[in-house]
């Protein structure tokens, strides 16, 4: 909202085309442009051009930085169950087998130990152990940037005009589509608002390679993972927005995620989950 | 006393009841709901015009604004705008978000120093978001600063990150370097 | 020509050659009672071990010439990149940065247990940390209704209290960037709830 006027109140932009907001006046990044396609017939018709920003659609091409954020991807989510129970933890082995001297045998005091087959693990893995983290908020949107940009500059980013309500929710019509405008084998559609209806919505439950997102679902692994990322006009301008509002927010861009600041939330919200009575099984 | 007291509650109860046709306890619904229907009476809202662009004024602020207008550059503080002549190079350093310039500072450790004991730190300047020719910006830093100090400079450049970060001069250097080029 | 090589190679491998050889000092001074007079003198020479100077490549495994038995592995693991889970693996990693700001990829996160949502993972937070974390939460509950846990929770916290405090001193160190309780606890306030993993409880 503040974003939007402020873009509003700057009017002067040399592209006519589209208003970017805060555009560097740098000689040497030209402004990235689009074909802006529709997907109503089989044909790849251009219905006009349209220019991207070049903060979001032309930044240097750091792989580290977007592997960074695929490995954050990856790893971040893992939970391990196991639990290996420790001698005090194991049933039995109270009781000390053998007296400590003079049977010729070790000196133990409980059938529990680590030495014996049955017995306990000392350094075993301990309980649900995760591996979640969070990559400072720079990095994630410098992720995102590299990503789009990459995508465009391999003629693998396409703008079309809508995606709700499209006539044709035929599969074999669809990969037609995707075939005669060599869109590889997947795509990912991306849509600005969470519902989508139509011809669209049908194919994508019947074809597994052809997905929709909403915007806030965009992330650096499915751009890779897919072949081609379709972006609706709305789409393209939201995720335009949302990147610069939070490039130029005037909080800082490497805030440390503490675990204090949404442990309230997090647990109010998962209060019906649990067992009123008994504390969950670790 | 006492029975002058249930002869008026009487009284009233009869009255009361006499009002209506329908017993009370016939129909407790239609009760409740008659009573619901009548027209209640509410305190009308008046609406004061609040000036709030000063209460506005003292909320956070999500973007960081654009810098206003001076009359004379460069402002007391000593900062100044890009200038048109920072187009003309085969180089351009892009201002920060914040519309400062692009300058860090590092501080690396150096070796073990012998005598003390001690590690010896060196203090790095860097100088982030160059674009275009990087080697040629990297060469008039270093002929400018080298003329200021009169004793070379070390300097390493990272192409892809438009990076260059210089050893042995002071920040306040470099930053009249990008002020002379009209950064 | 690399075929019979490797052929040949297996056929070497499965081979072991039993040879009546004795040296001097290979037994001990006092006679034993063996059940084999042959077998304690035979000794193995060649346990088919070949020496791979100068030779490129990679040694085939030692396979039982003509074993009809197949090798045990693993069973082939069928990865499908395109259901419905793995086509969307990674949605809504963004969502704090391209949503409106009020949901948090920590909340999320419904397949952890819920007091370990968003909790920071054990290359930050150790056992201990984490132990600590499900104690004060957990804390009522455990004493109220299952005192064994509650006993051998107690039992491991102090025992990886003084497994950091004496051989692990360093790694404690970090524990105040988590985040996770005030940077200062109020060793002075009531409320037991609130004290820090510093204290024993009584």
């Amino acid at each position: 909202m503040f974003l939007s006027q402020l873009m509003r109140q700057s009017g002067a932009s040399a592209s006519a085309a589209r208003n970017l907001w805060r555009k560097s006046e740098n000689p040497f990044i030209s402004t990235p442009q689009a074909w802006l396609t529709d997907l109503e017939q089989v044909e790849e018709k251009k219905r006009g051009i349209i220019d991207l920003h070049p903060d979001v659609f032309r930044v240097a091409p750091r792989l580290d930085i977007l592997h960074r954020n695929l490995t954050w991807q990856k790893v971040y989510r893992n939970v391990q169950m196991t639990k290996m129970l420790t001698k005090a933890e194991m049933p039995g082995g109270g009781r000390k087998p053998w007296p400590q001297k003079k049977t010729g045998r070790a000196h133990v005091g409980s059938i529990r130990q680590p030495e014996f087959i049955h017995g306990g693990f000392a350094n075993g893995v301990r309980g649900p152990r995760t591996w979640f983290y969070m990559l400072p908020d720079a990095i994630r949107l410098q992720g995102l940037c590299v990503a789009l940009t990459l995508k465009h500059a391999q003629d693998d980013l396409h703008i079309v005009e809508n995606m709700q309500d499209l006539q044709n929710g035929d599969p074999k019509f669809w990969q037609d589509l995707c075939e005669s405008r060599n869109w590889g084998y997947s795509v990912l559609m991306i849509d600005d608002s969470d519902v989508i209806s139509g011809g669209l919505a049908e194919a994508q439950e019947q074809l597994a390679w052809l997905n929709c997102m909403p915007v806030y679902g965009l992330n650096c692994y499915s751009i890779i993972k897919y072949d081609t990322v379709v972006l609706s006009k709305n789409a393209l301008e939201k995720i335009e927005q949302r990147l610069l509002q939070h490039l130029h927010r005037a909080k800082p861009l490497n805030l440390k995620y503490r675990y204090q600041d949404y442990k309230e939330k997090i647990l109010n919200e998962s209060r019906a989950e649990e067992n009123p009575n008994m504390p969950p099984i670790v | 006393m006492f029975s002058r007291r249930l002869i008026i509650r009487a009284a009233q109860f009869s009255t009361s009841q006499s009002k209506k046709t329908e017993k009370l306890w016939e129909n407790p619904w239609k009760h409740a709901l008659h009573q619901q229907e009548q027209p209640r009476t509410s305190a009308k809202v008046l609406e004061v015009p609040i000036d709030w662009s000063y209460v506005e004024r003292l909320m956070p602020i999500e973007i960081i604004p654009d810098v206003p207008k001076h009359e004379t550059y460069p402002t007391p503080s000593g900062w100044t705008p890009p200038t048109e002549a920072a187009k003309t190079h085969s180089y351009y350093v892009r201002r920060r978000r914040d519309h400062m310039l692009p300058l860090y500072l590092e501080r690396k450790r150096d070796l073990l120093n012998e005598k003390t004991l001690d590690f010896d730190y060196v203090e790095l300047v860097v100088l982030r978001n160059v674009d275009g020719n990087i080697f040629d910006c990297e060469n008039e830093l270093r002929q400018f600063v080298e003329a200021q100090l009169d004793h070379p400079i070390a300097t390493h450049v990272d192409e892809l990150k438009g990076r260059i970060k210089i050893k042995g001069a002071p920040r306040k250097i470099i930053e009249q370097f990008l002020y002379s080029k009209g950064f | 020509m690399l075929a019979s090589t490797s052929v040949s190679k297996a056929s070497n491998l499965a081979r072991i050659v039993i040879l009546p050889i004795r040296s001097f000092h290979d037994r001990s001074s006092v006679p034993r009672v063996v059940d084999d007079r042959e077998k304690s003198s035979a000794k193995y020479t060649d346990a088919g071990y070949n020496f791979r100077y100068h030779q490129n490549g990679v040694d085939a495994l030692p396979r039982i010439p003509d074993c009809k038995v197949p090798v045990a592995r693993p069973d082939f693991k069928v990865r499908e990149p395109w259901s419905v889970e793995n086509a969307r693996f990674g949605q809504n990693d963004y969502i704090d940065l391209l949503g409106d700001g009020s949901i948090h990829p920590a909340q999320l996160q419904y397949h952890t247990p819920t007091w370990l949502r968003g909790f920071p993972g054990q290359h930050r937070a150790n056992e201990l940390v984490k132990l600590i974390h499900y104690r004060n939460l957990y804390d009522s509950k455990l004493k109220q209704n299952s005192p064994k846990r509650w006993h051998e929770l107690r039992k491991r916290i102090k025992y990886l209290m003084m497994q950091h405090n004496y051989n692990k001193q360093d790694e404690l160190n970090r524990e105040r960037d988590l985040g996770l309780w005030d940077e200062k606890p109020d060793y002075t306030f009531k409320d037991k709830s609130r004290r820090s993993f510093r204290d024993e409880i009584p």
